[in-house]
């Protein structure tokens, strides 16, 4: 019987993979420890996250309005606004904008919304030779391999394999040095940007009262991707239009101590429009796209609608358990660890249906989101979902949990009554040898036990209690987690 | 197909938002006060900017300024840089300074296009700001015919000069009424704002903090008290 792979065989992949698991642990420390830094040294950082979390509702709870106020502004300016209901659409807008423009090469700064839609191979197929610019996203695409992490997408990767692919991809001479390689990187860049025809960019937002789209990033790969170009196309979510400064204002004050633990990236770019006249550099011709795809039937959920809060700082990658075992490849999904969790499923096209189950509850992302998102919250809410609705929420892949509905409400049955319980541990200890057989042969009991051992029932729970309590309080005195 | 998406989009979205109003309506934002006005506090100032990796100096005088631009020239072998068209750059003599020095600077005149290679090819970029921001060390620098985006980014080293002409706001959050009343008389914003917080940097290789990726590798910001 075959399936599609999911995340349990994705997330097994990653977890034998010994030089992944040294290098996500030391990741997720490293943004772990920043962050922590910079909201210790942050007065005022639990009323600057209430801000964000009602900047965000007031905003999402008049989406239609500033979205039209939004057009309005950026037409006003002289750019275009066009609108994308789903991936295919917006790559259509985009290969016609760059025919339209006579546009032969395209960079591209890093863009979570971009990799949503698959605009690459869409540009590819048109015709466009396609670089990407963030020297993370840049690492991948000479490889071929997607981005594993929303701040760090090529945090899978060491440095003797970017300097192997380097050497390999660039023909430039071997190099481990950080460094030498960003340079290499640097020097072969600087000259797409300056040749290429199209700059495209995501948007952390745009401001109904401007126009403006704000841009933030560490590279000033997105300054040059927006600053060389003759034409700057921004792809954005309709969730990120915000109604002006003020609000651009409370997110930023969040968004880098987030990701980063910096005060503010090295770069925050506020662009209106094409360049006017008498200005040298800047795109001629500005475009923004804003894109549908799965966030309007998100709105319509009043439980879920706050995962369109998110500002992708990726602080909630950082300290899941989940995601520091599996790595972000485990969830297939551009979006991963536990807004992706979140994203992936709703965002359609019957991708990420059994993530939700792959999460412990230990709730460590609601303690950093920046936009109070109640992760654990909208997690449960899609487990529920699931298990009420096969078709949750399209029905093109079928999931759902190991624990069938049946199942359930028979253990919901045997624990409630405890005649029927101690005569059901009886009957357990009385077939124990034949338990761990059974589930080999069995393919309903394999899916539960191929990742956990079967329960050695013979002896009871009371016999084998004194030593597992002994560990138990072993462990707490090492200061481990038991 | 965009116009009929644009409707299918907005009409999704009104239903979305009728069907399920969100049930109170989210509490207001309570935006922080705006502060006052901020005296110069350069110790801040320089706090913040060298701890985003980048350097700072004040100068008390033009002749100062000047210097500081001269061993900035020396230090980093500059034998080309683009300049601002800017009231401070002339007013401290910053041209004759590098005609002293040899160093060649990028014609007014250029066309668009030779502006992006020249610019290119320079060492340095001096620009002065319109605004920085003490709580995180950040320049704020607004693009306009004669001040060019590229000048802060393309050349290894910018060098910002924080004077007379440079506001300056106590937080992140004094950004957005700032940003607000940056409008020309036609209305429209500028049409580009950048927020400068140290030099361009990434982390992509094995968290290794690299200096110079596709922006300067150096961010020097002068104070300059011209009348003190």
């Amino acid at each position: 019987m075959s399936r599609a792979p999911g995340f349990a065989d994705r997330s097994a992949d990653a977890c034998a993979d010994a030089q992944l698991q040294a290098n996500l642990k030391s990741a997720v420390l490293h943004f772990q420890r920043n962050r922590a830094k910079a909201f210790a040294a942050f007065p005022g950082s639990e009323a600057a996250r209430d801000l964000v979390r009602d900047v965000k509702d007031a905003a999402l709870s008049r989406l239609p309005d500033l979205l039209r106020e939004l057009e309005r502004s950026v037409t006003a300016l002289g750019g275009a606004v066009h609108w994308a209901r789903d991936g295919a659409e917006a790559c259509a807008i985009l290969a016609e904008i760059a025919a339209e423009a006579e546009a032969s090469t395209a960079v591209k700064g890093k863009s979570m919304v971009t990799e949503e839609i698959a605009l690459n191979p869409a540009l590819e197929a048109a015709g466009l030779e396609v670089y990407e610019t963030d020297l993370a996203e840049y690492i991948i695409q000479l490889a071929g391999e997607p981005p594993s992490h929303i701040m760090a997408p090529a945090v899978h990767k060491n440095r003797r394999q970017v300097g192997e692919l380097f050497a390999k991809k660039l023909g430039a001479e071997y190099t481990e040095d950080p460094t030498e390689l960003t340079n290499i990187a640097r020097t072969t860049l600087r000259r797409r940007f300056l040749r290429a025809d199209l700059g495209v960019t995501g948007a952390n937002a745009a401001l109904a009262d401007s126009g403006i789209v704000v841009l933030v990033e560490n590279e000033g790969n997105i300054r040059m991707s927006t600053t060389a170009p003759r034409v700057h196309v921004a792809v954005m979510g309709i969730e990120k239009v915000l109604p002006g400064p003020a609000e651009a204002a409370a997110m930023l004050a969040v968004l880098a101590r987030s990701a980063s633990g910096q005060k503010m990236s090295s770069y925050t770019s506020f662009l209106a429009g094409p360049r006017r006249d008498g200005e040298r550099d800047g795109a001629q011709a500005f475009h923004l796209v804003l894109l549908d795809n799965g966030r309007s039937r998100i709105l319509a959920d009043p439980e879920l609608r706050q995962t369109l809060r998110c500002l992708r700082c990726g602080a909630c990658l950082n300290v899941c358990p989940v995601y520091e075992k599996a790595g972000g490849h485990a969830w297939g999904s551009p979006y991963c660890g536990p807004i992706g969790t979140c994203m992936t499923p709703l965002l359609g096209k019957g991708r990420g249906r059994d993530l939700p189950f792959a999460c412990t509850g230990c709730g460590a992302c609601a303690e950093v989101c920046p936009a109070r998102i109640d992760l654990p919250g909208v997690i449960m809410a899609l487990r529920r979902k699931a298990a009420e609705d096969p078709a949750f929420p399209d029905p093109a892949e079928r999931g759902g949990p190991p624990l069938s509905a049946a199942a359930a409400k028979l253990f919901v049955k045997v624990a409630g009554s405890p005649g029927l319980f101690r005569a059901a541990a009886s009957l357990a200890r009385t077939l124990d040898p034949g338990l761990a057989l059974a589930s080999r042969l069995a393919p309903g009991l394999r899916a539960w036990t191929r990742t956990r051992k079967p329960p050695r029932l013979r002896t009871p729970f009371t016999a084998s209690w004194p030593a597992l309590a002994r560990n138990l309080k072993g462990q707490a005195l090492k200061g481990g987690r038991p | 197909m965009s116009d009929e998406s644009r409707e299918h989009i907005l009409s999704a979205l009104e239903d979305a938002l009728a069907q399920a109003p969100v049930a109170s309506g989210p509490a207001a934002p309570a935006f922080p006060e705006p502060a006052d006005p901020a005296a110069p506090d350069w110790p801040a100032l320089a706090r913040e900017v060298t701890t985003n990796g980048g350097r700072f100096a004040l100068a008390r005088s033009a002749a100062e300024a000047r210097g500081a631009l001269a061993s900035l020239v020396k230090a980093f072998g500059v034998r080309r840089a683009v300049l601002w068209d800017h009231p401070a750059l002339a007013r401290l003599g910053l041209a004759d300074t590098l005609a002293k020095a040899g160093v060649e600077v990028a014609p007014p005149d250029l066309a668009p296009a030779e502006f992006k290679e020249a610019a290119s090819e320079c060492d340095l970029g001096v620009t002065g700001a319109d605004a920085v921001i003490l709580e995180s060390g950040t320049v704020v620098a607004i693009a306009r015919p004669g001040r060019e985006r590229a000048t802060s980014l393309f050349p290894p080293v910018h060098l910002a000069l924080v004077t007379r002409e440079t506001e300056i706001l106590p937080g992140i959050a004094d950004l957005g009424p700032w940003l607000a009343r940056q409008r020309g008389e036609d209305g429209r914003p500028p049409s580009a704002i950048h927020c400068i917080t140290g030099p361009s940097s990434t982390a992509d290789i094995e968290l290794v903090k690299v200096r110079g990726v596709h922006g300067p590798t150096t961010l020097a910001v002068v104070a300059v008290e011209e009348n003190a």
